[in-house]
């Protein structure tokens, strides 16, 4: 895995676009980016100690997976929108008990065609990933081993 | 039903001399495992969950108190349907076996510290060491099998384990290497690679495959695992050598010659289940003293399956 420390500018951008998109506030995360995605470290070391490590082990993974940006998007991963539950103010879209049970089976979901953009899904106090909501419709990024009908 | 061989049998017997334990034992042994899962305390408090599952209709229990997070599902369920649960999906409950969570606990992992997993994958003991951790600190997983590393991955993203680095590599050319640039840790667990005896109830195969010339190879493995292994623990710093079966050549032989090698102590460890004492000899070899601090977890004492843990201390 090559493991990129995500440089000052660009991590201003992103807390930037993380407030102003979805209210979170000084998320309290060491950023990495690989070719594709936004990963953190949540862990207690430093950035710099986690250079040795990155630099003298083969390292397949590291941390978790946070975000994808695509077309100037950002759509925060499944398990982002878990540790981040509490900071999350913003483009939050409520889904019923009968949509989330689709939702999980990665079907789109109706919703007001007035919506568009990228919106944070949430059924009562569980936070359910990221959706885009285009005509009418919330499309689902769910990754395949945890969508219901894949198991 | 699968019967045993033989020689198995006979050294059961000479583990459980009592007959009536024996008995106990192979019948609890044929018998299909209960239900256990583990809060997945990164996403969820054990009482939200319990609230959740149990609004699914299902019966749940939590039998250990001061360990919320260990839940019993008492309700018969559907084949699959533990896993393809949405609460599992989203990453708020581990499916995991009340014995395979002991090397955890009895390695008690502190927020901010710096742990080391051997034999990671799949990964259920390195989510539990996670969660037990708040995801600070950090943890290497390690594991030498491509599709087994693939598992681990996928459980760390569901748990949301953030404080964790995946390698691939044998243990003991990835302990030469930490070695090399002075890697030290204040925890390490070996869950060792093993013949499984204590998994019977939900790998009946076992019981046909099992062969004593696999425990002789495998005892072998396991000691220079350790070994490597025990070279990266800190001074004042806890190792945990687990595996999942009860043949002492992969027991209290390998911690005996661990313990002897690097003058390691052997701890008792603090465990929420019923555990019996290490044994003081096999055949012609006696252990180590102290040996008796290591716990042996059997499957008629607890309705579990089989497991031994053994804490060892560099003073
Ligand atoms: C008992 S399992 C580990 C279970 C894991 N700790 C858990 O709780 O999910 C043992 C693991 O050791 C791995 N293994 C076997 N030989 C190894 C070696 N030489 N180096 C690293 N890992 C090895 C196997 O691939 C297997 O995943």
């Amino acid at each position: 895995m090559k493991i990129r420390f995500l440089t000052k500018g660009k991590k201003k951008e992103l807390l930037r676009n993380l407030e102003k998109n979805f209210g979170i506030e000084k998320p309290d995360f060491l950023f990495f980016e690989t070719i594709r995605d936004i990963r953190i470290f949540t862990g207690s070391v430093s950035k710099e100690d986690l250079g040795i490590l990155v630099k003298n082990l083969q390292i397949q993974t590291m941390g978790l997976f946070f975000a994808r940006r695509e077309g100037g998007e950002l759509r925060l991963s499944l398990d982002a929108t878990h540790l981040l539950s509490k900071k999350i103010k913003k483009n939050i879209l409520e889904i019923s008990s009968v949509q989330k049970e689709r939702w999980m089976n990665c079907e789109s979901i109706e919703i007001e065609k007035s919506l568009k953009g990228i919106f944070i899904v949430k059924n009562k106090e569980d936070f359910m990933g990221t959706g885009k909501a285009l005509n009418g419709k919330l499309f689902n990024f769910l990754p395949k081993e945890r969508r219901t009908g894949n198991y | 039903m699968i019967n045993p061989k033989p020689l198995f049998e006979e050294r059961m017997r000479r583990l459980l001399p009592e007959e009536s334990d024996f008995a106990d034992f192979s019948k609890k042994i044929h018998e299909y495992p209960l239900n256990f899962i583990r809060c997945n305390t990164l996403k969820i408090s054990p009482d939200e969950l319990r609230q959740k599952l149990e609004e699914k209709n299902w019966k749940i229990s939590q039998p250990f108190s001061g360990r919320q997070e260990i839940m019993l599902i008492e309700s018969k369920l559907l084949p699959g349907e533990i896993g393809k649960a949405i609460e599992h999906l989203l990453g708020y409950y581990y499916v995991q076996e009340v014995s395979s969570m002991m090397p955890a606990f009895a390695l008690e992992p502190k927020p901010g510290e710096f742990v080391l997993d051997l034999c990671a994958s799949p990964g259920s003991k390195t989510t539990q060491i996670a969660a037990l951790m708040e995801n600070s600190g950090a943890i290497i997983a390690n594991d030498r099998a491509v599709d087994r590393i693939i598992s681990l991955c996928s459980n760390l993203e569901r748990c949301a384990v953030g404080n964790t680095i995946v390698t691939k590599e044998d243990a003991i050319f990835l302990c030469q290497e930490m070695g090399s640039i002075n890697l030290e840790f204040d925890k390490i667990l070996v869950d060792v690679p093993c013949s499984g005896e204590g998994n019977i109830r939900s790998n009946p195969k076992t019981l046909i495959t099992w062969s004593i010339g696999a425990i002789r190879q495998l005892s072998d493995l396991q000691k220079k695992i350790a070994i490597s292994a025990s070279a990266l623990l800190k001074k004042g710093g806890t190792m945990v050598y687990s595996t999942c079966t009860h043949a002492p050549e992969e027991n209290e032989e390998v911690v005996s010659y661990l313990a002897q090698k690097k003058g390691l102590v052997i701890e008792k460890a603090s465990l929420p289940l019923k555990s019996r004492h290490g044994i003081k000899e096999w055949g012609k070899s006696s252990f180590v003293e102290g040996i008796e601090n290591a716990c042996r977890i059997y499957p008629q004492d607890n309705d579990c399956e089989g497991f031994f843990v053994a804490k060892l201390k560099k003073e």
